[in-house]
């Protein structure tokens, strides 16, 4: 058995859990009681180091929850779903489903489902680079053409339906919005929303999406054809427009490519 | 390793507060340093402002969390990264820890100290070995701070850092802060210890600053580098030569132009003429 090997799980296991701590201390040089606390020097920059990546991929979360809290949430996830990689911008991807496991966080019910339009964006902002491509493309093709058609899209493109006003939330907690209307949040008349998470430029950015524009995106996004998409968008709702949808689509720049199929 | 350049070189860690003033800008400085790990994304804006600065710097990717210090080998992905990036930047130098920080499945997200035994010498020149084979260069090896000391192996972290650079080829950054904290805190005389390190595998150097706490020194790179720090700074360019100098400062970033007075300082202690 390697004795380096032997030395850094119990080093490990002493950051981790305190009754590790002695197995550790014997190993080292000096009065036990000051290596102890030393040893916490290391626990604190693994806990900081944890949190401060939590605190970049989620400030909103961090923003409602308020400097203590977020720290003690940080401090749990650390504990509960430790770093795997040292590379601490993918930290923090199980956080949505953690938070939704804290019985003291259910007073906050939307809080989850914030936190995935974040991480979703902190992606977002680490995705590939793409190429949009212009709806003159799209306009030029015959109607057999387009019933088949399947689109791609940007990489950093998430769709996700929640039954709160999770992109209105987000919205009302950036620097722009506080600007223009203060630090009051207009949620009563939101319903649920359907976030689209995606890139503009360099730019991450969120949308809310009506529901028949978020159907035919999630049909779209399936690789269901054309036709088949735009039938279930107006499915959702009578009322749909189709041009304009896939006129949306495009001047977002979501899309980055037209695939040719047969019709359905 | 000596400096191709004959003039000094001095630079500053980048990082995020100062990207828009730096690229509007364009200091004098002779180099950039970033952390690898920053940058391992797939693409996106950080990747981006890495291209524009890159147009007018040369580059040294500093990795922090490679942990070439493992007993049970290299984190695949991790190293994969990391020569991706290399590739694409192409950077004037690549530098890491004698430090560990994976084990099993976990990675402690810190730099932890690696007992100096010939076991963990022999891993880390393992190690060191395939990463310089992968990026197909040299690297650089930076002796960090560390406030505990391992019963197992005897001999100071510079010596230790002399035998990996023996025995792979890689050449050491010495950190003089970081030397100068272990040697306050565990007692030692920083110069001896600065003199166990053959002069000619010192490739750069890193100045930054440290808090003073009751438990002694911590290497916070949170405060400008301090008298003493400069001291020993003199003594070492003395001793190897005048490397490249960076200065560093990761948690309470001042502003730029702050960063620039030290960098200004590094150079006068280099005798290079301070740029105008």
């Amino acid at each position: 058995m390697s004795e380096l090997l032997t030395l850094q799980r119990e080093f490990a296991a002493a950051l981790r859990q305190p009754e590790r701590v002695p197995a550790m201390l014997a190993r080292l040089i000096g009065p036990a009681s000051r290596n102890a606390d030393l040893l916490s020097i290391y626990r604190a920059n693994s806990v900081g180091n944890a949190r401060a990546a939590l605190r970049l991929a989620y400030p909103v979360c961090a923003e409602v929850l308020g400097e203590e809290c977020f720290s003690l949430l940080a401090r749990r996830y650390w504990q509960a779903v430790p770093a795997t990689e040292g590379d601490l911008n993918l930290y923090g991807g199980a956080m949505p489903a953690f938070i939704a496991g804290q019985e003291d966080l259910v007073s906050l019910p939307w809080l989850a489902d914030l936190a995935q339009l974040e991480w979703a964006l902190h992606e977002a902002g680490m995705a590939p680079d793409h190429a949009p491509r212009p709806f003159v493309e799209l306009a030029a093709l015959s109607p057999e053409s387009l019933a088949g058609l399947r689109l791609g899209f940007q990489p950093a493109l998430r769709l996700i339906p929640s039954a709160w006003p999770i992109a209105s939330l987000w919205q009302q907690h950036q620097p722009a919005w506080r600007a223009e209307h203060g630090e009051v949040f207009r949620l009563d008349d939101c319903g649920p929303e359907n976030a689209l998470i995606h890139r503009t430029g360099w730019r991450p950015a969120v949308l809310a999406l009506p529901p028949s524009q978020a159907r035919l995106l999630a049909a779209l996004l399936a690789g269901e054809a054309l036709a088949t998409a735009l039938a279930a968008a107006s499915a959702e709702d009578p009322a749909f427009q189709a041009e304009h949808a896939l006129y949306e689509l495009f001047s977002c720049g979501l899309v980055t490519a037209l695939i040719p199929g047969d019709a359905p | 390793m000596s400096a191709r350049h004959s003039r000094p070189r001095v630079g500053i860690g980048l990082r995020a507060p100062h990207y828009r003033e730096l690229l509007g800008t364009l200091p004098a400085l002779d180099f950039l340093e970033v952390h690898a790990e920053n940058f391992f994304h797939a693409g996106g804006a950080v990747l981006a402002v890495l291209e524009a600065v890159r147009a007018h710097y040369p580059l040294s990717l500093h990795g922090v969390g490679l942990s070439l210090g493992s007993a049970d080998g290299l984190r695949e992905t991790h190293l994969d990264k990391l020569a991706a990036l290399v590739e694409r930047v192409q950077p004037e130098w690549v530098s890491e820890h004698m430090a560990w920080a994976a084990v099993d499945a976990l990675h402690m997200a810190d730099l932890l100290p690696v007992p100096t035994t010939d076991e963990a010498l022999t891993r880390m020149a393992e190690h060191v070995d395939r990463l310089q084979t992968r990026l197909r260069r040299p690297i650089l090896v930076e002796n960090i701070s560390s406030y505990l000391r391992y019963q197992d192996g005897g001999q100071g972290d510079l010596a230790f850092l002399a035998g990996l650079a023996r025995r792979t080829g890689c050449g050491v950054l010495l950190d003089v802060n970081n030397l100068y904290v272990n040697a306050i805190n565990h007692g030692f005389d920083a110069l001896a210890e600065l003199h166990s390190l053959p002069a000619d595998c010192v490739g750069e150097i890193h100045l930054a600053g440290h808090s003073e706490t009751p438990l002694g020194l911590i290497d916070t790179h949170g405060s400008p580098v301090c008298e003493d720090v400069w001291q020993l700074y003199r003594a070492a360019i003395a001793h190897c030569g005048p490397q490249p100098t960076l200065i560093e400062r990761d948690t309470d970033i001042p502003s730029l132009a702050e960063l620039l007075a030290e960098a200004d300082q590094a150079r006068c202690c280099l005798g290079a003429p301070v740029h105008v």
